[in-house]
């Protein structure tokens, strides 16, 4: 035949290409499984909880037609004092007990090729934003890949998330930029 | 003669030497997509298309479509390789006064190459098994890249720089020695089915009995044919087209006309 080798090669490509489409589609088939598996269950759960919550709505009822009758004979005056006081009590603790300040903070690490800055935003102490604003030396097919470590962080709310495999530096760098900016917004 | 080789020499340098400047790590992105494969095996999660995939299937479908251009023009490693094989034969004319290309013979060369398959193996295998996180630090490709970014490679990458420096010492034995005999890139790019118009064809009915120019001058030692089991091997560097006196040779196959002409 002429063009034997040629001819092998293309077969070979073609049972390479077949075997991750086919691999593809059973995982794909597997996690369909899996969701429907884990959705019964939770919708027993659910059932079971709803039951639950039933029973606990009757004794909730009881108990404040109790409190009812008591607060009744309470004078209104009295009442319109306490809540001021709460109102109070719990804006002075919502400000010393967050841990980071809201706003953005940017912070930089070394990454690949050079310095890595990020910008975080904070709310209630919660990571809701992180933007990679400058990283000059970063390959950019490498950053790409790092920067799947920014959703990584955002769902586990902390710095301590693994590094992407193939652009460990990169993705390392991302991470200790924001370990920078958080200690930029710690409250003193 | 002479002039063409010089001129078909400087093209090839200053291709190499640009791409050298702004993509030296293209070879290791277009395995980092292999890598990528193997990961997702090795995790039991889908294949998805990433970043580095787009790097590796573009040079894949380039080498399917024109050859193995890549290796033989833009690999940066690949032109590390010339420069330090040059470096010694230049060393070798005007010290040692020894003329000619030194290299291996063509056994051993053939032996070597099949080594790339094996290194290929072995990591595509340790990458399944969970191995690869303990090669850290090993592969002599991260600290070419760091050196290439201007960073110096810290004492975690002992292994690394010790392969790296033996791999630069074989460079200078024999042409395109790590092209040839480790690259799991090269070893990829080898088993593609190369359109058998953009391999280097020979019109045989033209050439004196005993001449072989084109075999002794590839630095793979090729019997250069077209369509053969090794033809994967070719790295494109158009060394046997010019050496040819009867320009014999040509990427594509050879008209049936000419051949009746002669």
């Amino acid at each position: 035949m002429k063009y034997q080798s040629f001819c092998m090669r293309v077969l070979c490509l073609l049972l390479i290409l077949a075997a991750v489409i086919g691999y593809n589609s059973m995982q794909k088939k597997d996690t369909q499984d899996q969701v429907t598996r884990e959705l019964t269950q939770v919708e027993k759960r659910v059932d079971a909880l709803e039951e639950q919550q039933k029973e606990i709505l009757a004794a909730l009822e009881e108990a404040a037609q109790n409190q009812e009758n008591a607060n009744a004979q309470a004078e209104t005056g009295a009442k319109e004092n306490t809540s001021k006081e709460d109102a109070a009590d719990s804006e002075a603790t919502d400000a010393s007990e967050n841990f980071y300040k809201d706003g953005s903070y940017t912070g930089s690490a070394q990454g690949f090729g050079g310095a890595i800055e990020v910008q975080v935003t904070l709310k209630d102490d919660e990571i809701t934003d992180i933007q990679v604003t400058s990283a000059s030396g970063e390959d950019s097919t490498y950053l790409s890949q790092a920067q799947s470590v920014i959703s990584s962080i955002i769902s586990a709310q902390s710095t301590d998330v693994d590094t992407v495999s193939g652009a460990t530096f990169s993705s390392t760098g991302i991470i200790n930029a924001v370990i920078d900016a958080l200690g930029k917004a710690e409250n003193e | 003669m002479k002039k063409k080789q010089r001129k078909v020499r400087l093209i090839r340098t200053a291709i190499q030497l640009g791409f050298f400047i702004f993509y030296p790590a293209l070879f290791s992105t277009a395995f980092a997509g292999v890598k990528s494969i193997f990961q997702a095996l090795a995790a039991h999660q889908p294949i998805t298309w990433n970043s580095f995939l787009d790097v590796t299937g573009v040079l894949l479908v380039i080498t399917i479509l024109f050859g193995r251009h890549f290796c033989g023009y833009a690999c940066a490693f690949g032109s590390l390789g010339d420069a330090m094989y040059e470096l010694t034969l230049f060393i070798r004319q005007k010290i040692f006064h020894k003329k000619g290309r030194h290299g291996y013979p063509e056994k051993v060369v053939r032996a070597l190459q099949k080594v790339k398959y094996i290194l290929l193996a072995f990591l595509l295998l340790s990458i399944l098994t969970g191995w690869y996180a303990k090669l850290q630090g090993m592969s002599p490709w991260d600290v070419f890249s760091m050196l290439t970014a201007g960073k110096l490679p810290n004492a975690s990458y002992k292994i690394g720089i010790v392969l790296l420096i033996l791999i630069l010492i074989g460079m200078c034995t024999q042409e395109r020695f790590f092209c040839q005999f480790l690259c799991p890139m090269g070893a990829v790019f080898a088993m593609m089915p190369i359109l058998p118009t953009a391999l280097f064809h020979r019109n045989r009915g033209k050439c004196p009995a005993k001449c072989g120019l084109c075999k002794k001058r590839c630095p793979a030692h090729l019997e250069i044919d077209g369509d053969t089991p090794l033809s994967g091997e070719c790295i494109c560097c158009h060394a046997c087209e010019v050496t040819c006196p009867r320009k014999n040779i040509q990427i594509g196959p050879v008209k049936d006309r000419e051949t009746e002409k002669k």
